[in-house]
Order: structure tokens, then C-alpha cells, then sequence
């Protein structure tokens, strides 16, 4: 009797691990089919289980932290290229305006019998606007340059007071040719944070260059800790849009007749990326105000 | 790639059309405004995507499968929030997410706290569900579709009944989400909701397709500017420059200018044109604000 009881037991005791086996047996399986289903799609997806059962959960949780790897990697190549593209598209009308008034004077230079003031104007509009085409060329280059990570960052300790100095003064003229009043707010003292100095100069550059060309009467330059604050006046300031600021070609008007690309602040919005650090547009008091955020030693 | 394309989708309640033949293609990466006044036929397009109402006729291409079985298997790969989210009332938001992590088999625990950081509900607490506000409840809804890591977001007037700081949260947040590689469609009745999130835009009124286009033609469809076709755009060029000193142009293709000045005088514009030998096809005012453009748009179609 003991025996049957003790067999009987056995039997059940058998036939839950059998069944607990079969389970984790799909689920591997359906693991397996998923995972080769998602190898080679374009997809978020992750595994799931079926069972819970521990083994089989810290299997899934490594290969799914694999997955999550992978796909910030495809995002990180993919942005490059759709921000690229985006580039070029927005470009082509950018590059077509100018050629196509450069090719209209060059038609009534050839076609007329002018004096010779006109003549030096239309050829000196000409070369204006091939120049127009000149700057927007090389800050294309330059764009897709950074944004392709082909520029190698030299993050070292800088004191970024003297940096944003040698900006400032660099843009002086120019600022003072357009009748700026400047206000200057940096201390004395150095403060040293994590970047790249001549990437963090360029970003300067851009941005005082803007503030020169769409600027007006008043700037204020300040560093607080590891922010760089740069506000200015504006004519327009409502039909400034913030959000779009930093996108590639973005400019509040339409006129392509001065240097502007809108690419200065998309080059400067991406290196201060790539130095892990951070540049925000806001309007305040109406004032504009662009604000560098850069990473301090910890 | 091409995530959803659907083809003369067709389906009426009672004698009434609620959607008619609406085709149209959702590529990857896209966020995809469908925009249309209450009753226009948004939301019952977006129930049959999701297999929550059969169509009449049509076909529906997802992840590139239309079979019934594989449109099953491409639906697990859809998160959607459509109408008010059915979660469990008496649940906190923490409870809520991970029950739905159990019976999706998501193994990452912490997984529940990453998408409530996403939502941004991490400080909701006890709160139960039926406590929640209008915008923390459709946040919530928004959670559980995106627990499961879904590939393509079906959202339902997300930013509907939401306060202004709510919507510039949700606008946000789907932008987040589409840099994670997430492509959506976002259904809402007032075009400038998503105006600056959207990069595709589909109108649709009484049920069908009135309008695609992409949000660089929204945009320059709502710039207002004289539009010119001339047989010579060099020498038109230079004639505006000279004569009429207009700087503020853009060549946007082989035969066309558009002016963003002179919106007064077309009649001078195109008198300067014609004095210089530019021959003028035709010149017109383009360019409407967002809002009227959107009722030009649906007030042009016969009901």
C-alpha cells in the first residue's frame, strides 16, 4: 500500500516537472522565434516570456539590454543621415535664389550696351551673391562635418571666462559698428569647465554673429557658474520662434539677400552638443537670450 | 519603409459613411497629424487599424502584412490610446503599469518606473486611477501603449481637454518618443495643436481625405507671398531687384518665384514684369494663416 502511494507521488511529482519543463521548453522556443523574426526588421520590439520562470527572465533581460544597445546605435546613425538630408533639401532653394539673380545680371551684362557705373554695379551685385553661394557651401560643409562626428573633440579644463573674453572682444568692432550698448558680467575669477576651446570659441562666434545681424541697440553677456548667458534686443521679437531657432536653415525672414544661412546657430547648437553641454533659446523682458550650459568637473 | 498604408478604407454606421475610401501612407519615422472636426471619421479610421472595428471594404497594410494572421502578429507590434484609456479605477498608476507588465510578460521590473518617468507620473503615489485628472489619465493611457516597447503609437486627440502647459507637455513627450524611433499618428481637431509636432499632415472631413501634405508644404502654403510663374526667372529676378528693389524672394521651382513683399500690388509687380519682357503667366496672392487655411480647406468640399 505504502509503495502505491509512494509511486503514485512519485508519478505526480513527475508530471508537474514534466509539465513545468515543457513550459520553459516553449517559451525558449517561441524566444527563439521571435528573436530571429526581429533580427532582421527595423523594430523597438523586445522579448517578453511566457513563463516568469528566473532563468529564463535573466536570459531575456541580457539579450533585450543587447537590443536596447543596438537600436541607440541605429538611432545615433540614423539621425546623422536624416538630419543630412533634411540640410540639403532645405538648401536647394537657398542655393538657387542667389544663382539664379547672378545668372539674370549676367544676361543683362551681356545683352546691353551699359555704362560703365552700371556695369560695376551688376558685377559687383554678382559677386555678392556668389559669395552668398560661398558661405553657404563651406557651412554646409561644415555642418555635415560635425554632425558626421568627423571632427574630433579636444575636451580638456578651460577657463572658459577667457574664452568667452577673446569672443567678445574678437566681435567688438562689428558690435560697436551697429551701435550696440554692451553690458559684460564675468568674474574675475577663472572658471574652468569641460570643453573643447576652440569648438566653444565657434559657438561664441556664431552667436555674437547673429546677435550682430538680427540684433539691435542692446546686449548682455553674463557668466553665472558654468552658464554663459547671451541677450539681446530684437526688432520682431514675436515672429521669432524659439522652438525652431536651432533647426537647420531656420531664419525669421525670408530675405536671403544678407550672409545669414540660419546654419550658424544649427553649428553651434551641435558642437555645444557634442561637448555634452547644452544651448537653449528663450525670450525674456524682450530680450533674446541664448544660454550655454557646459559640463564642470566633478 | 512604409509602416501603415491603407487603400479605399471604407466603413459607415447605419446607413451613414463614417469613413470613405480613405487611402493613405504612413512612412517610418513619421508623425502623422489626421486632422478633422469632431464626427469626421478620425477616430473610427483609427479603430480599424487597430482591429477594434471591422471595415466594409478596403484594405489595411501594416508593417507590410494584410493577411488576417500576420496583421494580428504586425498589431503586437502597436501601442494605441484611443478614446478614454480602460484602465483599472481602483489602481494606482504603479499598479496599473504592472499589471499590464505581467500579462505582456515584460521581465524588466524597473521597466514600470522608466515609462512613469517617460509620462512623467512618478510622484502620483496612492493616487487611484479614478482620482486622476483628464491629462494624467490620457499620460497613463499613453504609458501602457508604450510599456511593450510598440514600434508604431496610435494616438487619439492626445492633447484633447488638456491646459495649455498640459499640451506643450504632450507635444514634447511625442516628440520624445519619435526620436526613440517611434512612428505615430496623432489625430486632433485643431490643426495648430500639432502644427509643431507633425511632419505629415492628412485633413479629413465628412469621412474622406480631403488634403495630404508635408509640414514644409503646410508651411509654405500658410506663408503669405505673392506666387509668380514667369518664362524667365533670371530676368525676373533682377527686375525685382532693380526696379522694384525687392530683395525678400525665393525661387521654389524651375518657373516660379514667390514674393513676400508687394502683397499689396501684384498689379505693379507684374506691370514692372511685363515693361522689362518678363512674361508673366500668372501672379497671385498666396498664403493663408493655419486656421483659415484649415477652414478653406474643408469649407471647399461639398458636405
Amino acid at each position: 500500500m505504502m509503495w502505491w502511494i509512494a509511486c503514485g507521488l512519485l508519478a505526480i511529482g513527475f508530471a508537474i516537472l514534466l509539465i513545468r519543463l515543457m513550459r520553459i521548453k516553449n517559451d525558449i522556443r517561441q524566444l527563439g522565434e521571435h528573436l530571429s523574426e526581429i533580427a532582421y526588421i527595423d523594430t523597438n520590439a523586445r522579448l517578453v516570456t511566457r513563463t516568469f520562470d528566473r532563468s529564463v527572465s535573466s536570459l531575456i533581460q541580457s539579450i533585450n539590454a543587447m537590443l536596447k544597445k543596438n537600436r541607440r546605435d541605429h538611432f545615433e546613425a540614423q539621425r546623422t543621415e536624416t538630419e543630412l538630408k533634411r540640410a540639403i533639401t532645405n538648401i536647394s532653394h537657398d542655393l538657387r535664389t542667389p544663382l539664379t539673380a547672378a545668372r539674370g545680371y549676367l544676361q543683362m551684362l551681356e545683352a546691353s550696351d551699359l555704362d560703365p557705373a552700371t556695369r560695376a554695379q551688376y558685377t559687383g551685385i554678382i559677386r555678392g551673391r556668389l559669395d552668398n553661394l560661398g558661405v553657404l557651401m563651406s557651412d554646409l560643409f561644415e555642418f555635415a562635418r560635425i554632425i558626421e562626428g568627423n571632427t574630433t573633440l579636444d575636451i580638456q579644463q578651460v577657463n572658459i571666462a577667457n574664452t568667452l573674453r577673446d569672443a567678445l572682444s574678437e566681435a567688438h568692432r562689428e558690435l560697436e559698428y551697429k551701435g550696440f550698448r554692451v553690458d559684460i558680467d564675468i568674474p574675475d575669477t577663472p572658471v574652468v569647465c569641460q570643453c573643447d576651446p576652440d569648438a566653444l570659441r565657434r559657438v561664441l562666434q556664431n552667436l555674437l554673429k547673429n546677435v550682430c545681424i538680427h540684433g539691435k541697440a542692446y546686449l548682455c553677456v553674463r557668466l553665472t557658474g558654468n552658464q554663459i548667458e547671451i541677450a539681446n534686443q530684437a526688432d520682431d521679437l514675436d515672429k521669432i520662434d524659439v522652438a525652431h531657432m536651432f533647426e537647420r536653415f531656420y531664419t525669421s525672414d525670408t530675405s536671403r539677400s544678407n550672409k545669414n544661412t540660419g546654419l550658424g546657430l544649427a553649428i553651434a547648437k551641435e558642437l555645444t552638443a557634442q561637448m555634452d553641454g547644452k544651448l537653449t533659446a528663450s525670450k525674456e523682458d524682450n530680450m533674446l537670450t541664448m544660454r550655454i550650459v557646459l559640463p564642470q568637473k566633478i | 519603409m512604409t509602416v501603415l498604408q491603407t487603400k479605399n478604407l471604407t466603413k459607415s454606421y447605419g446607413g451613414k459613411v463614417a469613413v470613405d475610401n480613405v487611402s493613405l501612407k504612413i512612412e517610418q519615422g513619421d508623425i502623422f497629424g489626421l486632422i478633422g472636426q469632431n464626427g469626421a471619421g478620425k477616430t473610427t479610421f483609427m479603430r480599424m487599424i487597430t482591429s477594434m472595428s471591422r471595415p466594409d471594404s478596403g484594405q489595411i497594410e501594416l508593417f507590410g502584412a494584410t493577411t488576417p494572421a500576420k496583421l494580428t502578429a504586425a498589431r503586437t507590434r502597436t501601442g494605441s490610446v484611443i478614446e478614454t484609456p480602460a484602465l483599472f479605477q481602483n489602481l494606482t498608476a504603479e499598479q496599473n503599469l504592472e499589471y499590464y507588465r505581467l500579462q505582456r510578460g515584460i521581465t524588466e521590473k524597473n521597466r514600470v518606473q522608466e515609462v512613469l518617468g517617460i509620462v512623467q507620473l512618478t510622484d502620483t503615489g496612492k493616487k487611484k486611477f479614478k482620482n486622476f485628472s483628464l491629462g494624467m489619465k490620457q499620460r497613463l493611457g499613453l504609458a501602457v501603449a508604450i510599456l511593450g516597447h510598440p514600434d508604431f503609437l496610435i494616438l487619439d486627440e492626445p492633447t484633447n481637454g488638456l491646459d495649455p502647459t498640459g499640451i506643450v507637455e504632450m507635444r514634447d513627450l511625442i516628440k520624445r518618443l519619435s526620436q526613440e524611433g517611434i512612428t505615430m499618428l496623432i489625430s486632433s481637431h485643431i490643426l495648430t495643436e500639432l502644427a509643431q509636432v507633425a511632419n505629415k499632415y492628412a485633413i479629413i472631413h465628412h469621412g474622406r481625405l480631403i488634403k495630404t501634405l508635408t509640414e514644409a508644404e503646410l508651411h509654405e502654403e500658410c506663408k503669405r507671398a505673392l506666387a509668380i510663374t514667369v518664362d524667365d526667372t533670371a530676368k525676373a529676378a533682377t527686375v525685382l531687384e532693380t526696379t522694384l528693389n525687392i530683395t525678400n524672394y525665393k525661387q521654389v521651382s524651375q518657373n516660379e518665384l514667390r514674393v513676400y513683399t508687394y502683397l499689396d500690388d501684384p498689379a505693379e509687380v507684374s506691370f514692372q514684369l511685363s515693361q522689362a519682357g518678363v512674361r508673366v503667366a500668372s501672379i497671385q496672392v498666396v498664403g493663408d494663416s493655419l486656421e483659415d487655411y484649415y477652414t478653406k480647406m474643408i469649407g471647399g468640399t461639398k458636405s
